[in-house]
């Protein structure tokens, strides 16, 4: 009995749609190892701000892509200082952050140590937008590796173990910063909510001296889980001098990583500037 | 070339020499002051004398890179030539959290004053410093009379009584100037006091953690080289180097970073970076068999998905193209 070529045609349509049909599941974008869902800081950071009535609260979450066997966010906050270059040395227009890095005196002395007790300079070099401007950016951060030589986050978030250089053209912005929510996190916080999927744990007044310094790590982290942090911050006139009083030409950067599996998967840097105390 | 020049030339010199295996058993000591480097860097030399072949010295005026070198693992001690608390302002909690976890520290009038050196001059250096006491003037010269009070075995080979350089010190009173012996958690031993005011003018400490401080509350100099209380001069008076020196050897034999690490450290960089190679390692074999799963579960999908798209052609046509034939034979 012979079959119609037609039949023929519709059964090779049917291989054809369903083999596109597959191929087209298999080719899905696989989604971020780590999606950020919200990301709120406030315009410019100001001491005593809620007595001037200014915002000072800052709002994070994320949400996993993947199941982990470890879950790591870290946030630091840097200051702005200005750079001091190897003598006779300035930096040209077209010198990238990582070589401007280089050649501060700060980091040439700490880059030197890390190398002597043997510990590669954990460099981060991207394009970043902050606070409005794209530069290049240079960043490292050696809180990871000095964690292994504090007993406590509490005690490496009172030592600076983070720097970063951003450049565009012939401006160059250095800041120097610490692990933690906030610079000197305890006396600075009004209070931190630390969420994951529907364990909530909220820190208030001396609470704050248990509370994560900065550093969230969590063990076999399943996909598609939530991770949120709020606070608000509420500085006094006279306290975190890194960032002096009367200053307005400078900014304060907030650094999140989030680490899928020890891997860098999700970098955000916030910038925010100083602003004067109103009388 | 000026000493500061000298110094800095030396600091970057020390840090740019490659690691051996002779520089990994040695503690690196810490000397830290944003305006008298010179004064630093001869107390450097002279502890190199008889801390050469266990002690790297490094001399700063940087607060930055001392916030970050109190985290690091071979840290032996922290010297603070400073005579004004504004200057150690950021390394107030630095110092504290590497006093509090173990960690020696040796002090001047800088860090002895509480008004400017806050929790530093209570917990790290616990001289608690609210007042100042004046020097007495011998052939011109701005004296403090140190008169021995407790002994510690360390400190043998200075004299019961001796006259030093300073101008002024500082100590905790009332209001009333009358002397107070503040009350902390672990070993306040004051070894030398001003013979006139009985005010401490050296303090030996050690915290509950084992930590150990040394507190000069006097020893007040100036850079100037025409000063009656030119530092140059106190560097070469003996009893300063033995009392420096005895310092340092005090609190070294106390809980320090390098005893805590100095051994291990090497291993624990090694096993960071291999505990994450694992954990990457472990991820990838996790992604990769998830990829396998997925990719077999596909196949059979698209398997069992034609096979069905046979079957209902099959039925629809191939059945009804035999179906009339049998309807036919029936009806012939």
């Amino acid at each position: 009995m012979g079959i119609d070529s037609r039949l023929y045609t519709i059964l090779a349509v049917a291989v054809i749609m369903s083999t596109l049909v597959v191929a087209t599941i298999f080719r899905a974008d696989k989604p971020e190892e780590i999606a950020i869902l919200r990301n709120k800081k406030p315009e410019m950071f100001i001491k005593e701000a809620a007595q001037k009535g200014v915002e000072s609260s800052f709002s994070f979450s994320c949400i996993s892509g993947r199941e982990m066997g470890q879950m790591e966010l870290r946030f630091s906050v840097l200051a702005e200082k200005e750079p001091i270059y190897d003598p006779d040395w300035v930096p040209g227009e077209e010198t990238s952050a990582a070589e401007t890095a280089n050649h501060i005196v700060t980091l040439v002395s700490i880059l030197s140590t890390m190398e002597r007790l043997g510990a590669e300079p954990p460099i981060i070099q991207r394009a970043m937008e902050v606070n409005g401007t794209e530069y290049d950016a240079a960043i490292y951060d050696f809180s990871r590796i000095l964690e292994l030589f504090c007993s406590s986050r509490r005690g490496l978030s009172k030592s600076i173990s983070v720097f970063a250089v951003l450049k565009k053209g012939e401006e160059v912005r250095y800041f120097e910063g610490r692990t933690g929510f906030f610079l000197d996190q305890v006396n600075s916080l009004d209070y931190l909510t630390v969420r994951r999927g529907e364990n909530r744990s909220e820190y208030v007044g001396d609470e704050l001296e248990d509370s994560p310094f900065g550093i969230l790590r969590y063990s076999d982290f399943p996909k598609d889980e939530e991770i949120s942090v709020i606070f608000e911050v509420q500085v006094e006139v006279d306290a975190i001098p890194e960032i002096p009083l009367g200053v307005t030409d400078r900014l304060v950067l907030q650094m999140i990583q989030g680490y899928a599996d020890g891997d860098l998967s999700m970098f955000v840097l916030n910038g925010m500037p100083v602003g004067l105390v109103i009388a | 070339m000026s000493w500061n020049d000298r110094y800095l030339v030396a600091l970057v010199v020390v840090l740019l020499i490659p690691a051996t295996v002779a520089d990994q058993e040695k503690s690196l000591v810490i000397l830290y002051t944003p305006d008298m480097t010179d004064f630093a860097g001869g107390i450097a030399d002279l502890l190199s004398e008889d801390f050469g072949d266990s002690c790297n010295f490094m001399v700063t005026d940087d607060p930055s890179v001392v916030s970050f070198m109190l985290s690091l693992p071979n840290i032996g001690c922290v010297i603070l030539p400073v005579l004004r608390g504004k200057q150690v302002e950021t390394l107030i909690d630095p110092l504290c959290a590497y006093f509090e976890a173990g960690g020696a520290a040796i002090g001047f009038q800088g860090c002895c004053g509480q008004s400017q050196a806050e929790d530093l001059a209570r917990d790290v250096f616990p001289a608690f410093g609210n007042s100042t006491g004046s020097p007495t003037m011998k052939s011109g010269v701005p004296v403090n009379e140190y008169v021995r009070d407790e002994e510690i075995p360390t400190f043998a080979d200075l004299p019961a009584e001796f006259d030093l350089l300073g101008q002024f010190f500082t100590y905790s009173a009332t209001l009333s100037r009358e002397l107070l012996e503040p009350d902390v958690p672990g070993d306040r031993i004051v070894l030398y006091r001003d013979r006139g005011s009985g005010a401490p003018l050296v303090m030996a400490y050690e915290n509950e953690a084992g930590s150990r401080s040394i507190s000069f509350t006097g020893c007040f100099v100036r850079t100037r080289e025409d000063a009656a209380n030119y530092y140059g001069n106190l560097l070469d008076d003996e009893n300063f180097r033995a009392m420096i020196s005895d310092s340092l050897e005090w609190t070294l034999s106390g809980k320090t970073r390098f005893s805590d690490y100095g051994s291990i450290y090497p291993e624990m960089i090694e096993g960071q970076v291999e505990a994450d190679d694992s954990l990457r390692q472990r991820a990838e074999e996790r992604m990769e068999q998830r990829e396998r799963n997925r990719l077999l579960a596909l196949a059979a999908a698209w398997i069992v998905g034609i096979l069905f798209s046979f079957a209902l052609i099959y039925r629809a046509f191939l059945g009804r193209a035999e179906g009339p034939g049998e309807v036919d034979s029936h009806s012939a």
